[in-house]
């Protein structure tokens, strides 16, 4: 009786999950506007009209820039602070990791109307250099606390060998510190990316005219002509956020030296 | 060995609590120490007593609160572990997971931006040193324990350091390969003249590896002398009692001269060798190891040339393999413990639970422990 009860939520969850998709999918090799059975007939049209759209190309490119740029800049903040907070000793620490965080608990909906006080105030015009800087913002505290993890799960006496071998603080942190950590850093690296490029509610806020992914689908949603296309566009989305996932466990199994350790072992 | 190699002089490590609350923690006091050229020395003592903290200071990690620590002539308070002449081998080894274990050994030397061929050429003969020339391409996590050992050893000496600083190097270690290590290290040792700082916490392994030992406990220096003389006349009772297994009973000074006490000890005067004076009446310890006691049965004639004689009853007996282990009760309560080798075929019944015995040692056994 368990067991099927436990059977049924299971699908059930399942379904929720992954039926819209499988929906999506189908509906977009549709040959109709509207989004009722009975379908159509199959056609790969939609995905052919995805390539010739200018204006969808260019709001792909901007979110794949913006996505790529910010993440860089979060990767590489969010790991110095990583670094300075496992590894150095100083004054009101745990207050500047609580600073860091704070993006990981207020909604992007307030982070967005705030950052849209402060770039007006400035007088800093909307444009997509605003939209990174707010995904820089709300990328840190996530590659703050991937990277930390790793460093927190490799022994600190590998960095004193180091020293213990000639090599000064630059010189460790470039040969061991940061090699050892590098599938950290890539993983934080996609992390932030997959969010900059998804992301909605801040980027809302903060765009200018040039529109990322996510803000120009919302605005074709009024013309219903123009469903089949998004839907075909998230289906390729889909598809390339797969390759990202099984990317991503990949690296966090290289993360691992040590569950490979015990396995060698056992052998 | 007359040079000094390593000197520390007055050194003490306070470790701030960061906490108003909690005290601030003295991790080594006035530590002076004079360590000399080409010897191994061993830092002794039980978790937390500052060995490893003394070792980190010598090495760099740490700096100390007050006094100096000089390397060769050089005063090294304020030089970074990366410009010091020495080289550590840590607990877990620290290998760098991400180099193989050629790049491991070749780190060093990397770094002192010495030619390629230099560098390969010195891996090599370091590889073959510790006996492991076919294994540079492997990565640390496909060695052994054993094998990650002496990966982080040659890793260490490829560098010609002054001072070799050996962090409980063999802790991880099962207990025969530790004995074989143990061994190698010291061999290794007396070949390549270089002096070797040495912490552990294994008194057995102090006793057999190093040309003098430094005892210390709660980051005092409790006493610093040759194996021989620190198991034969420990400074103090903690000494006493950390490094082997002794048996302590209590006497009262009777009197004092030119070096000698006179000692009540169980009904029994005795003159023993000590440095102090003691005033008349004063209750002392004296500490005697299990196997320096005989044990006789009551019906024996005396061993004329033992001096010190002592009645009790066996209470009870363990056999130990090479020895046999008597718990022996003293008519005043106290209980001593002797080892007895088992020299003879088997232990007879002699000593069986419950037996009257008599215990007997050389006056030089028995040892006046200092105030």
């Amino acid at each position: 009786m368990k067991r099927t009860m436990a059977w049924v939520y299971f699908w059930l969850i399942t379904a929720l999950l992954y039926l819209p998709i499988v929906l999506l999918v189908i509906f977009s090799f549709n040959d109709s506007v509207l989004l009722t059975f009975p379908m159509k007939g199959f056609t790969l049209k939609w995905y052919g009209e995805l390539f010739r759209d200018a204006e969808l190309i260019k709001a792909l490119s901007n979110s794949v820039v913006v996505g790529f740029t910010s993440s860089l800049a979060a990767t590489i903040v969010g790991t110095m602070a990583a670094i300075g907070i496992s590894r150095h000793r100083f004054f009101a620490k745990e207050f500047f990791l609580n600073v860091a965080s704070l993006p990981l608990v207020v909604p992007y909906v307030v982070l967005g109307v705030a950052m849209l006080l402060l770039f007006r105030f400035v007088g800093i015009p909307l444009t997509l250099w605003t939209v990174g800087i707010g995904h820089v913002v709300v990328n840190i505290p996530y590659v703050l606390l991937i990277v930390a993890a790793r460093l927190a799960g490799f022994d600190a006496h590998i960095e004193e060998a180091a020293m213990d071998l000639g090599a000064n603080y630059w010189q460790t942190l470039l040969r061991v510190t940061l090699p050892i950590s590098a599938p950290a850093l890539l993983a934080a690296f996609l992390s932030s990316f997959s969010t900059s490029f998804d992301e909605f509610a801040l980027t809302f806020f903060l765009i200018g005219t040039d529109t990322t992914l996510p803000i120009y689908l919302y605005s074709q949603m009024r013309f219903p002509s123009r469903l089949p296309l998004v839907l075909a566009l998230a289906a390729v989305i889909i598809f390339a956020t797969l390759i990202t996932v099984v990317l991503l466990e990949w690296l966090r199994h290289l993360d691992q030296p040590r569950r490979r350790k015990k396995r060698l072992e056992i052998l | 060995m007359s040079e000094d190699s390593v000197v520390l002089n007055q050194v003490t490590k306070v470790f701030e609590s960061g906490s108003s609350a909690e005290e601030d923690l003295a991790a080594v006091q006035e530590l002076s120490l004079n360590i000399r050229q080409g010897e191994f020395f061993t830092l002794l003592g039980p978790s937390g007593c500052g060995k490893t903290t003394t070792l980190r200071m010598i090495a760099g990690f740490e700096t100390p609160t007050s006094g100096d620590i000089f390397i060769g002539r050089q005063r090294v308070n304020d030089v970074p572990p990366y410009h010091r002449p020495v080289n550590t081998v840590f607990q877990n080894y620290a290998l760098f997971p991400h180099l193989t274990v050629a790049e491991n050994i070749a780190f060093g030397l990397t770094m002192k931006r010495l030619p390629k061929d230099e560098i390969t050429r010195r891996t090599r003969k370091a590889l073959s040193m510790v006996q492991l020339p076919d294994l540079g391409e492997r990565k640390p996590r496909q060695l052994s324990g054993g094998q990650q050992q002496r990966v982080a050893l040659a890793r260490a000496l490829v560098n010609e350091p002054k001072v070799l600083l050996l962090d409980e190097p063999l802790g991880a270690l099962d207990l025969k390969l530790r004995k074989e290590m143990q061994f190698e290290l010291k061999h290794l040792q007396s070949e390549i003249d270089i002096t070797f700082i040495y912490v552990t916490h294994d008194q057995e392994e102090a006793l057999t590896m190093s040309d003098r030992i430094a005892v210390l406990n709660q980051g005092l220096l409790l006493q610093v002398d040759t194996p021989v003389n620190v198991y034969e006349k420990p400074a103090t009772r903690f000494v006493a009692e950390f490094i082997g297994r002794t048996n302590f009973l209590p006497g009262r000074v009777l009197a004092v001269n030119n070096g000698t006490a006179e000692i009540e000890l169980a009904g029994q005067s005795l003159l023993l060798p000590t440095d102090q004076s003691y005033n008349t009446g004063k209750e002392v310890t004296v500490a005697v190891r299990p196997e320096k006691l005989r044990l006789n049965g009551l019906g024996h004639a005396k061993n004329l040339d033992e001096k010190f004689v002592i009645q009790g009853t066996v209470r009870e007996s363990v056999y130990a393999g090479t020895d046999t282990q008597y718990i022996i009760g003293l008519e005043s309560g106290e209980r001593l413990t002797v080892h007895v080798r088992n020299s003879q075929a088997l232990p007879s019944d002699e000593f069986a639970r419950g037996r009257r015995v008599s215990l007997s040692c050389p006056v030089e056994a028995l040892r006046l422990l200092p105030e």
